[in-house]
């Protein structure tokens, strides 16, 4: 098994905030790793780090062996490292099937020439992309909403929207920013139930999740930030059971 | 040795006099994070008021100058009521510029038809003869200038230091959130600051007077010159205003004496294009930063599509109408307005592409109408090309110039980009007028022929049409295809959320160069049909004021759409043909209809046909269908 993701060192200050420092992370091809830790420990400052919306101070990343940091954003998501974010952001001005839609950019094979003249399959290449993108809607229960402003749909609806948009990149590595944030236990279910089926399909992923049953129901492998750093890595059961973990959780000095 | 320290004097004077235009801009800026086009139009009202009531009416100097300044004012306090309190929170930042952009316009077609299209000459406060100050001759006016300057520094300075006014005001320029958390009432400082503006606009418009003559038109000018110099000194700080003012004025008359006084303009614009692009900060590096009110309460877009059928129920009708509309309108002498309509509705549909899906607003879209009109005008006229060649050369050189403007101002964002576009359509205006030897400068370039094709050749209004609207229909069907692929979701994607976009995979960079570059190339275009339909050119036809009226037209055709310029571009072109006596008032209308529209119709006339989701709560049984 190849190593799709792996950070050396990665570390970012703002201010006198080291929001991370010196963080290593090895994620297997086809895993899912959970990220777990408290409050501000650094997990969203690691993703921005990975995806280049934030330039590390020192640090490596690279993705499928190949070096990410210093590439920018949109080159990071060409290559198949695509993201949600903590809160959604679904893009206004576009309805919820466009912002489907969109998350597809990086498959277009279609020319901007052919796109204007409909030519070459740029047809063919719209419709299915739009079939594609309305049956992932139907699947998170958005089917009837397609034609909607994306703005107008709810909290959750839109980080499923989210979610939905980052699996229309086909994406090599998926990182989610709190998925199941603001679900119910049955909405948790069915989340799970599309990660799984995202894993199975090849996809890696990185989740950072806060809800302890779903982590421990799908992690692979879970790794443990607090105070940007590392903490504890390994086995679902052996991080749980790792008094460092429930330490940082409890506020406790470890 | 003489003449150089008199030139000096002389940029000095008109530098105080742009000073004041600047503080005025810096004040509305540090409150509301806006840059106030209208404030040039302050600055004519002033010059107006102050001449009507100390000529005509006979008032002594002093109370006149005090009323215009307290009128203007006034007058100040009912449009930032009215126009942009409301605009707060409901625009982005480049909402809120063009909406300023409108009441420029609206000021200049009200100063139009009050005082008419002659300029005025106000008579010098104390005498027409110069005084003689350590051997320079200094007009008296110029005293009254830098006194005018000094005193309304140091009122201004005692205001922000000591009053709570002032400390508010600072509070505001820091952080406008945290302002409005700490109590502080930042739409009604907006309304304060617009009418201190105002006042310092006024009371160097009534100084300036005698100076220059002051026109309806004269107002942009104004504008023009208070931006250069707030950008020179840095957005946003008071001593840069000062100093970028002086350093404009100086500058500006180094070029005219020694240069040429054609080229003068050309000069400022240059160094305004470079200061916004390499030195963002000013060249005096003080710019103020601040997090913009407009952009941390803008609101979401609103969603238009035409659904399924409903596009093309839409898309049928309009193919019909524009087909049969010379044989409805035959006789009527409309044939000739719809094909000046079509010119700009070409303009409009570039345009669109740039503001209304990937939500760069341009100010200076007109200068590629020039660029692809003078061109071709001028390849045909003295070089013999055939039209179709010239138009084609004509677009090449656009479009080479419009990926030269936009690698260079890729960098900038919102505020500055709209700012530089400006600035480029006024270098471009300069130049038009400025090299008089090939263009035929401010007095046009004439005989140029119809548009031909080997020996058949497009005469007469109804052959214009067709030709035009055809280029029209072949531009539509492609910009719509492109804006509902792949392209432009992603150019609507930008305009929505940038960090998005690029998490998405989008470049950014290069995906607004393509839409700025396609706009270019529509506007091109329309600009060498423009020549052929017209047989004449002039800088006026194409040049900044267009510009602008082109954003009004898209505004209010509706943004996004494809179908806003159509309706934009049509309506506004008719409308003074078919109701004559609007024609008077057409840039009244014209301002007053832009801010009305940006306010109260986001969506434009296109907005009334396209069909717009009503937020409804979702069942949560919808929500999880499976
Ligand atoms: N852009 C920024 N500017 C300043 N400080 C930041 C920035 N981004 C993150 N921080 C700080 O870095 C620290 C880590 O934040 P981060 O958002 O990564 O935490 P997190 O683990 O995602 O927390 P949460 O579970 O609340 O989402 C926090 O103290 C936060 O305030
Ligand atoms: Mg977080």
């Amino acid at each position: 098994m190849s190593i799709a993701l792996e950070a050396r060192a990665l570390a970012r200050s703002f201010g006198g905030i080291r929001a991370v420092r010196g963080v290593d992370l090895r994620v297997d091809e086809g895993s899912i790793t959970a990220i777990i830790g408290p409050n501000g420990a650094g997990k969203t400052t690691l993703f921005n780090l990975l995806t280049a919306l934030v330039p590390p101070d020192a640090g490596s990343a690279e993705l499928f062996g190949e070096r990410i940091v210093g590439l920018d954003p949109a080159a990071i998501a060409r290559r198949g490292l695509v993201r949600t974010f903590q809160t959604a952001r679904v893009l206004p001005g576009l309805t919820t099937l466009e912002n489907a839609l969109i998350g597809a950019h990086r498959r277009v094979r279609s020319s901007i020439g052919a796109q204007a003249m409909r030519l070459g399959g740029a047809s063919a290449e719209e419709r299915e992309l739009a079939r594609e993108a309305r049956s992932l809607l139907e699947t998170v229960g958005l089917a009837a909403r397609v034609d909607d402003a994306a703005t107008d749909l709810p909290a959750g609806s839109q980080k499923l929207l989210e979610l939905v948009r980052a699996l229309m990149a086909a994406p090599r590595v998926l990182l989610l920013d709190e998925p199941a944030a603001g679900s119910n236990d049955a909405e948790v279910r069915e989340l799970a139930a599309v990660l799984r089926a995202t894993r199975d399909a090849g996809i890696t992923l990185v989740v950072v999740e806060h809800n302890m049953s779903l982590v421990m129901d799908l992690a692979d492998q879970v790794v443990c930030l607090d105070l940007g750093q590392v903490i504890c890595a390994g086995a679902p059961s052996v991080v749980q059971a790792d008094r460092r973990v429930i330490d940082a959780y409890l506020g406790q000095p470890t | 040795m003489q003449q150089a320290i008199e030139i000096l004097v002389g940029g000095l004077l008109s530098g105080a006099i742009y000073a004041l235009v600047a503080l005025g801009l810096t004040l509305v800026y540090r409150v509301a994070g806006i840059l106030n086009l209208a404030q040039g139009a302050f600055v004519v009202l002033g010059a107006l008021v102050f001449y009507s009531l100390e000529t005509s009416a006979g008032w002594p100097l002093v109370p006149a100058l005090v009323a215009a300044a307290l009128g203007v004012a006034a007058v100040a306090v009912v449009v930032a009521v009215v126009a942009v309190r409301p605009a707060l929170g409901r625009l982005s930042i480049g909402g809120i510029l063009i909406l300023t952009a409108g009441v420029l316009t609206f000021f200049q077609g009200v100063t139009l038809v009050i005082w008419g299209s002659n300029p005025y000459a106000v008579p010098a406060f104390s005498g027409e003869a110069p005084v003689l100050i350590l051997g320079v001759h200094v007009p008296t006016q110029g005293i009254w200038i830098v006194a005018a300057l000094a005193l309304s520094d140091l009122a201004l300075a005692l205001v922000l230091a000591r009053t709570t006014f002032g400390k508010a005001l600072r509070a505001c320029g820091e952080d406008p959130v945290a302002a409005s958390l700490m109590g502080i009432d930042v739409p009604r400082m907006t309304v304060l600051a617009f009418a201190v503006a105002a006042a310092l606009g006024a009371l160097a418009g009534a100084i300036v007077g005698p100076l220059t003559a002051l026109a309806f038109d004269t107002g942009s000018f104004f504008t023009n010159a208070g931006f250069i110099a707030v950008a020179l000194g840095g957005i946003g700080s008071f001593l840069g205003a000062i100093a970028g003012g002086l350093l404009l004025g100086v500058s500006e008359q180094l070029a005219a004496g020694y240069v040429s006084s054609l080229f003068s303009p050309t000069l400022a614009f240059v160094i305004l294009l470079a200061v916004l692009v390499l030195r963002p900060d000013g060249v005096l590096g003080a710019r103020v930063r601040r997090i913009d009110v407009a952009q941390a309460f803008e609101r979401p877009a609103p969603v238009l599509r035409f659904r399924g059928r409903g596009g093309l129920a839409v898309a049928a009708t309009i193919v019909v109408l524009v087909a049969i509309a010379p044989f409805l309108l035959a006789g009527t002498g409309l044939v000739a307005s719809l094909v000046i309509a079509g010119v700009f509705v070409l303009s409009l549909l570039g345009l669109d592409l740039l503001m209304g899906y990937a939500g760069q607003v341009s100010l200076g879209h007109a200068a590629f109408m020039a660029i692809g009109a003078y061109a071709t005008a001028l390849l045909v006229v003295r070089g013999g090309v055939p039209p179709l060649a010239a138009t084609a050369i004509g677009l090449v050189l656009t479009l080479v110039v419009a990926i030269g403007v936009s690698g260079v101002v890729a960098r900038l964002r919102g505020l500055y980009l709209a700012l530089a576009t400006l600035a480029f359509g006024l270098l471009v205006d300069s130049l038009l007028v400025g090299a008089a030897d090939q263009t035929g400068g401010p007095s046009g370039l004439t005989g140029i022929p119809s548009f031909s094709l080997g020996t058949l050749s497009v005469d007469g209004d109804v052959a214009d049409y067709y030709l035009v609207w055809i280029v029209v229909g072949v531009a539509a069907l492609l910009l719509v295809d492109l804006a509902r692929s792949d392209f432009g979701r992603a150019l609507q994607a930008i305009r929505a959320d940038q960090t998005a976009a690029r998490a998405l995979g989008i470049p950014v960079a290069r995906y607004k160069t393509y839409a700025f570059v396609i706009a270019a190339g529509c506007a091109s275009i329309a600009g060498s049909l423009y020549a052929f339909d017209f047989h004449y050119l002039a800088p006026d036809l194409v040049s900044t004021p267009r510009s602008l009226e082109l954003v009004t037209m898209l505004v209010v055709g509706g943004q996004g759409t494809l179908v806003g310029p159509l309706m934009g571009g049509v309506a506004l072109t008719l409308l003074p043909a078919v109701v004559q006596p609007l024609a008077a008032y057409k840039t009244v209308v014209e301002g007053a209809l832009l801010v009305a529209v940006l306010l109260y119709m986001p969506g434009g006339l296109a907005g009334l046909l396209t069909w717009r989701p009503r937020p409804r709560a979702a069942a949560p049984a919808e929500r999880r269908a499976t």
